[in-house]
């Protein structure tokens, strides 16, 4: 199996074996991705398929550096095109709503969090929490950048960040007084 | 806070950067021939809006284009004096020996001529009696103020003017013919004119010398303002998209796709193509056949040259259909020459006054014939564009990186253009009217054989040759002639295959 920067080189010639091989080898992670968004299983495999039309696009041009750098480039790829693909659909309606007051929340985290339920309750948050705690916890967009990829303004999107983030913390609340 | 947030980001951060969704075999199937034919079809609407731009500015180029130009011929300017029963003292004849030196002026202008000029002079005379009006078709403005510049010269100013006076200013054409020498000059006027003015001897002004003499032929050219009515709009619209239609490319989606949906693949050809164009006459009469040998004469070789964009309908097999847009344009130099002249009948008193041995002037009386000889070519390219729309079933046989090929197919055309000049009867021509070179919608019939090399999966290169007949008469002018075309073309191109 050819590595990364091989394998790009040879999707760069224009080789349609190698696409295909990149294909099988990050989509997968992609479709993890797309998921984080889009909950229906369909809606994100047709995202995924625009997203790679992108992708595919994209790396003529792109310069590898490290495994961490293609992915993450991809993952906001994957992450635009899927809130794309919501606007696209309607599914959720951006309001502006009125900033809540953060609470005090437990000083620090727990040391062990049930991590394969993280993701599984952080697909329970509201749609539009859940997007722009994705896309800027874990895909690493600044608020600006939020309001440019979503059209929710930043002062919105902190509101949502913050709702988000009270909630995922109140879960890890109760799961570490389950655990105490 | 801030630090609980960061390390429940991180968290998060760490859980997202390994979650993964497996998808099935079929699912990424799926999902690859989907991203595939989204792809293809994003590619296949650039070319085909790259191509259709590079035809629009053609044919947005070619309609600003001057339909012809207008080539105005070499013309030479002699004049040639006739006498009858030149006196025996020619040489003192004061008029001769002007027109004597004028000969021997090396300067192409009406005030000169060449030497050689000398030997075909004759000198005429018509006697005082037979003097009556001489016709002077041309007026002869700048002819006589020459001869009056240098009369003055040779007699001074009084002399001139008593010449004028004591002369008629006109000579019959009866007293001309009775002379003697008028058939002679009737046989090169009657010769001469027909070649160079038959077409404006007839109730027409023929000009004046100095116009002539600039070689402003400007109103005895048929011009070509209007060849074939005004070109129609191009447009790439039904034909073309209803040929595309077949693609059948709507949108994809995943759920919908499986891979009996992706049997076949794709390609756009693009290619250029130099002709060699033969054309066949066939005369029904007289006078066609004095027209296929006029085409002959005055028309030079053919070019032609075709480039376009073709991309395959899906089919089983080897077998392609193939459909798209080409461009031609034919050309052929119309190079039709006449040569002629112009004609002047002068009263020229130099030529009936000579100074005798006196010193005194004698009446002589005679005329001065004054012919300009012209040349007048015009030179046009002879231009028909096309766009049309092949269709091609094509047969294509691969073997390793050789591809070989045969395609069979017509063309049809959406538009047409023709400009230039076409023969009429009586050695004469005429601008393209609406109708000639009627080629309606029906093009041609072609083969072609294609000799391709795969240059990557993607690219390949090819070599073509094929022969196209194009249909019916080409010179649909209601003439006694008919012009079949057929074309032997080499071309190359490179397919993109998706």
């Amino acid at each position: 199996m050819a590595d990364w920067k091989e394998l790009l080189q040879e999707i760069k010639n224009g080789q349609e074996k190698a696409q295909r091989e990149f294909f099988d080898r990050t989509s997968d992670k992609m479709m993890g991705v797309a998921m984080r968004y889009i909950k229906e299983r369909s809606g994100a495999k047709d995202c995924l398929q625009e997203a790679y039309i992108r992708i595919f696009r994209g790396l003529k041009k792109f310069d590898y550096r490290s495994d961490e750098q293609l992915f993450g480039w991809m993952n906001k790829i994957v992450s635009r095109e899927a809130v794309r693909f919501i606007q696209r659909h309607k599914r959720y309606y951006l309001t502006d709503e009125d900033l809540t007051r953060s609470s005090n929340g437990p000083g620090r985290l727990p040391d062990k969090l049930f991590k394969d339920d993280l993701l599984k309750h952080l697909a329970e948050l509201p749609e539009s929490h859940q997007i722009v705690f994705n896309l800027y916890v874990i895909e690493g967009y600044s608020h600006r950048e939020i309001e440019e990829i979503t059209g929710i303004n930043s002062a919105t999107a902190r509101s949502y960040l913050f709702r988000a983030r009270k909630k995922l913390q109140e879960w890890i609340n109760r799961k570490v007084n389950v655990k105490k | 806070m801030d630090n609980y947030n960061n390390g429940m980001d991180r968290a998060f951060r760490e859980v997202a950067s390994n979650y993964q969704v497996p998808l099935s075999r079929e699912e990424k199937g799926a999902i690859w021939m989907a991203i595939r034919k989204r792809s293809k079809r994003l590619v296949f609407w650039a070319w085909i809006g790259a191509g259709g731009a590079v035809l629009l500015l053609g044919a947005f180029l070619l309609y600003q284009m001057p339909p012809d130009s207008f080539t105005k011929g070499g013309m030479s300017v002699e004049v040639v004096t006739k006498t009858t029963d030149a006196p025996h003292n020619l040489q003192s004849v004061q008029g001769l020996e002007y027109t004597r030196n004028q000969y021997g002026d090396e300067d192409v202008t009406l005030s000169g001529r060449h030497d050689d000029a000398v030997d075909d002079i004759t000198a005429y005379y018509i006697t005082a009696e037979d003097r009556g009006t001489l016709e002077s078709p041309v007026e002869a403005d700048l002819m006589e103020a020459e001869y009056e510049r240098e009369i003055e010269s040779a007699y001074g100013a009084v002399s001139t003017t008593e010449v004028h006076e004591e002369t008629p200013s006109e000579i019959t054409e009866k007293a001309i013919q009775e002379s003697g020498w008028i058939d002679e000059l009737q046989l090169l006027s009657d010769e001469w004119s027909e070649l160079a003015f038959g077409t404006l001897m007839e109730g027409e002004e023929t000009g004046t010398l100095p116009a002539i003499l600039e070689g402003d032929f400007s109103d005895r050219i048929p011009h070509s303002d209007i060849i074939y009515g005004k070109p129609t709009p191009l447009k790439l619209s039904d034909p073309v998209l209803l040929a595309l239609k077949e693609f059948n490319w709507e949108e994809f989606s995943t759920s919908q796709i499986g891979d009996e949906n992706i049997a076949g693949s794709g390609f756009i050809d693009l290619y250029f193509n130099a002709d060699i164009v033969r054309n066949r006459f066939r005369a029904t009469s007289a006078t066609g056949q004095r027209l296929k040998d006029g085409y002959r004469d005055y028309t030079g070789p053919w070019f032609s040259f075709s480039t376009g964009a073709m991309t395959n309908l899906k089919t089983p097999g080897n077998f392609s259909l193939l459909a798209g847009l080409e461009y031609q344009r034919i050309t052929r130099e119309f190079d039709f020459r006449r040569q002629g002249a112009e004609f002047n009948m002068k009263y020229s008193p130099e030529a009936y006054y000579f100074i005798d041995d006196s010193g005194e002037l004698v009446w002589v009386d005679g005329a001065v014939l004054a012919a300009v000889r012209t040349e007048q070519r015009l030179r046009a390219p002879n231009v028909h564009e096309f766009v049309r729309i092949p269709v091609l079933v094509e047969y294509m046989k691969e073997h390793d990186n050789l591809k070989l090929g045969l395609s069979l197919g017509i063309a049809v055309n959406i538009f047409e253009n023709h400009s230039g000049y076409i023969l009429v009867d009586g050695d004469q021509f005429r601008s393209f009217e609406s109708g000639d070179y009627d080629r309606r919608w029906f093009s041609d019939v072609r083969v072609n054989f294609l000799a391709g090399y795969k240059l990557t999966d993607q690219w390949s290169f090819y070599a073509r040759a094929g022969y196209h007949h194009h249909a019916g008469d080409w010179l649909s002018t209601g003439q006694d002639i008919e012009m079949s075309v057929t074309l032997l073309n080499l071309g190359m191109g490179v397919r993109r295959s998706f």
